[in-house]
């Protein structure tokens, strides 16, 4: 069983990094190339807790996420790059102290959140193996995706921040409410897939009457 | 009483219809576009209006096996839904195409403003009736959805800025609340299953079984998700911005908007008031700091609809301190203001949207000494003034005073006292912005110049008889609610039974 459970921190642990990569890598498409292998891994992290718990359900949202987070989402954002410039806008840290920064916060909230688990486990048997990892990995990533939105000046990167954010309240999911229903799992789905399309219709709004993804060069209204 | 109802599912499912038909039929008739919205919002007028007439008797009517519920709370929202709904799209109709003529948008894009305008209205509807803690959110990020690409309906830099600040703050914001009811959730799970936990209203007889630590972390997330989408200061920013920028006749309707969420606010925490008391003093606190900074943002704008939305920060906040006291006069206070500002609101948005219909923009300096606005334009806005400057006896008024006793009867005189000086500072403000609107004379030396060219651009037009019957229906709903105390108790007070009897495990 401890290998099962080694390979499952494995993948959470390869999540983390790809967090990282989508946050700091600055050509766009590869950084979309990242958010579509964390896609991936969350599939993979599922069916790993499908098989181990075990928990049956949780292939049906496998499937769910398959298609919205590997499939649906990464293509949207694939669709719209193309169509704008292929560089981030420099955030105002810089690519070295940015991703210290990064680091930094990752690292830190895993600590945090790990130890403080009582915080967050309605009940003790969710603080140990396996569901303790998964969630401090998932509030690591949350935590780490707004530092993604406080720090970037480029309205796409904040997009996929915000993508980020998603991913990470669908880890915890897996912890804390394994019994919800399909439909309430394929309604919260829709709405993320939802909220990054119109957002990305409005960013190509604007970089075709502004020519940028800069938020500053949008920001026109104030108080 | 509680008994099952087809009629909860008939006023989510109309106007989600009316919205497809809007969309199909577009297709081939733009010109025609509004029609179908308007039958939907005033058939689920109707039928709103008979649920509220059964749950006014007494009864609860429920669907989905318990999924959608319908008790005193949630007929006062949806009935201030639908009035506001039907109201707005009537208004829109020539509005939309005011714009249309002035150039601001094209006549094919009309049937995407009254299809989203369905949409909303069905979002809404649902989002006040669902008694399923995971659809709650899934549903008021879905009244976000819906709006966005209305508040960026004129697809200009500013409006596509604001558009996309109000969908990035509010879905993030938002997804805060979904961890607050997925922790609470799970927090239940154990003692309910799977299927009852998900149950708002099965909730409170469990809340004292969880674990503090994690309460306290879900009702934080709670109050910022919902606290965003609501406009509480410090997560306001986006409000002004969507407003202003959204088509005026819209903005009515949006306003609507942060009501819901606010509900959804009390809906949840009012349920934890009697383990958490801590939650009431910090939710009188936010609501303080929200009515407080609202409305010294609102004294430095120009824009009349900057104006108005910074005032509707500023009156949420008296929604929010009401419901924080955790008295029954508390709760009545804040349900009588919710109905107040969203009527008087919504109207005040309206006569913005006839101002731009007339005259062809939104500036407090332009629009001053200019011709052509019409006196009934100009009584509906004072008498929104006046009303939620708390004057009385207009209704605005009466929700106040109840609110400030309900502070004094709580021991909270500091909170009294802030109240009753933002009520001044909001008579002030908007009496001073109608004033200068409608009632000053240019002076002579400044530049006549501007607002001549804007004269010639934007010639004098009469309104149509549809926008100022929606301005007066829903000015006259506000004065008639402030003259017969009778009318309001018999529809306040089962909303207050509600809160009260779900809050103490009924």
């Amino acid at each position: 069983m401890s290998e099962h459970y080694s390979v499952i921190v494995g993948l959470s642990l390869a999540l983390v990094v790809t967090s990282l990569l989508v946050v700091e890598v600055r050509h766009l498409k590869y950084a979309a190339l990242a958010y579509f292998v964390q896609g991936l891994l969350l599939v993979a992290i599922l069916v790993g807790y499908a098989t181990l718990l075990p928990n049956h359900a949780l292939y049906l949202w496998s499937v769910t996420v398959l298609i919205s987070k590997a499939g649906i989402i990464p293509l949207l954002l694939w669709h719209y790059l193309k169509r704008m410039a292929p560089m981030e806008t420099p955030n105002a840290l810089g690519f070295g102290i940015s991703l210290v920064i990064g680091v930094a916060v990752l690292a830190g909230f895993y600590w945090l959140v790990d130890g403080h688990m009582t915080w967050l486990a309605p009940v003790p048997q969710l603080a140990g193996e396996p569901y303790g990892t998964n969630l401090s990995v998932a509030f690591t990533i949350l935590a780490f995706g707004l530092y993604a939105l406080l720090s970037r000046r480029d309205t796409l990167k904040a997009v996929m921040g915000v993508c980020l954010i998603e991913n990470a309240v669908h880890l915890s999911l897996v912890s804390l409410a394994p019994g919800l229903p399909e439909t309430a799992m394929i309604g919260v789905v829709t709405d993320v897939v939802l909220s990054v399309w119109i957002l990305l219709i409005i960013i190509k709004g604007m970089y075709e009457q502004v020519g940028s993804s800069d938020i500053r060069e949008m920001a026109k209204l104030w108080g | 009483m509680e008994s099952n109802s087809i009629l909860l599912w008939l006023i989510i499912i109309i106007p989600a219809l009316a919205a497809g038909l809007e969309a199909l039929m577009g297709r081939k008739r733009p010109q025609s576009a509004g029609l179908a919205a308007i039958v939907g919002a005033a058939i689920t007028l109707g039928l709103v209006l008979v649920l509220v007439w059964q749950v006014v008797q007494g009864e609860k009517l429920m669907a989905w096996s318990g999924q959608l519920y319908a008790d005193g709370l949630s007929a006062l929202v949806v009935l201030v839904i639908s009035i506001v709904g039907l109201a707005a799209t009537v208004f829109s109709y020539r509005a939309l195409r005011g714009a249309v003529a002035a150039g601001k948008t094209a006549v094919g894009r009309l049937p995407l403003y009254f299809s989203l305008d369905a949409l909303f209205m069905c979002t809404m509807l649902w989002a006040s009736l669902t008694n399923n803690l995971i659809m709650l959110y899934v549903v008021v990020e879905a009244t976000t959805l819906a709006s966005a690409l209305l508040v960026t309906f004129y697809w200009k830099r500013e409006s596509l800025e604001a558009g996309f600040k109000y969908l990035l703050l509010c879905t993030v914001g938002i997804t805060f609340a979904l961890l607050g009811c997925v922790l609470i959730y799970a927090a239940a799970s154990p003692y309910l299953g799977g299927h009852q936990a998900m149950l708002i209203t099965a909730l409170a007889p469990v809340v004292d079984k969880f674990p503090r630590e994690l309460t306290l972390l879900a009702l934080a997330f709670l109050v910022v998700g919902f606290g965003t989408k609501a406009g509480l200061v410090p997560f306001h920013s986006w409000l002004p911005d969507a407003y202003s920028q959204a088509p005026s006749a819209f903005a009515a309707f949006l306003s609507v908007g942060i009501k819901v969420a606010a509900y959804a606010l009390a809906r949840v925490l009012t349920i934890f008031y009697p383990e958490y008391s801590g939650i009431g003093l910090l939710v009188v606190a936010l609501g303080m700091v929200t009515m407080l900074s609202g409305i010294v943002f609102a004294f430095a704008q120009d824009d009349l609809k900057r104006m108005l939305a910074f005032s509707s920060v500023s009156q949420i906040g008296y929604v929010m301190m009401g419901l924080g006291l955790g008295s029954s006069l508390g709760y009545f206070g804040a349900l009588y203001h919710f109905l107040n500002h969203a009527l008087l609101k919504s109207m005040l948005f309206l006569c913005v949207g006839a101002l731009v219909y007339t005259s062809g923009t939104t500036l407090i300096s332009e629009l001053k000494g200019q011709k052509g606005k019409s006196a009934l334009t100009a009584i509906c806005f004072f008498i929104g003034a006046l009303g939620i400057g708390g004057m009385p006896p207009l209704n605005g008024f009466w929700s106040k005073f109840t609110i400030f006793l309900a502070a004094a009867q709580s021991g909270m005189w500091w909170a009294t006292g802030v109240a009753v000086f933002t009520s001044l500072l909001t008579l002030t403000c908007l009496v001073r912005a109608a004033y200068k609107v409608f009632l000053e004379r240019e002076d002579e030396h400044e530049e006549p110049a501007a607002a001549c060219e804007n004269t010639q651009n934007q010639p004098a037009v009469a309104l149509p008889w549809s926008m100022l019957g929606m301005m007066a229906a829903l000015a006259a709903l506000s004065v008639l609610i402030g003259l017969s105390p009778n009318l309001v108790n018999q529809l306040i007070a089962p909303a207050v039974q509600s809160i009260m009897y779900i809050a103490v495990g009924g």
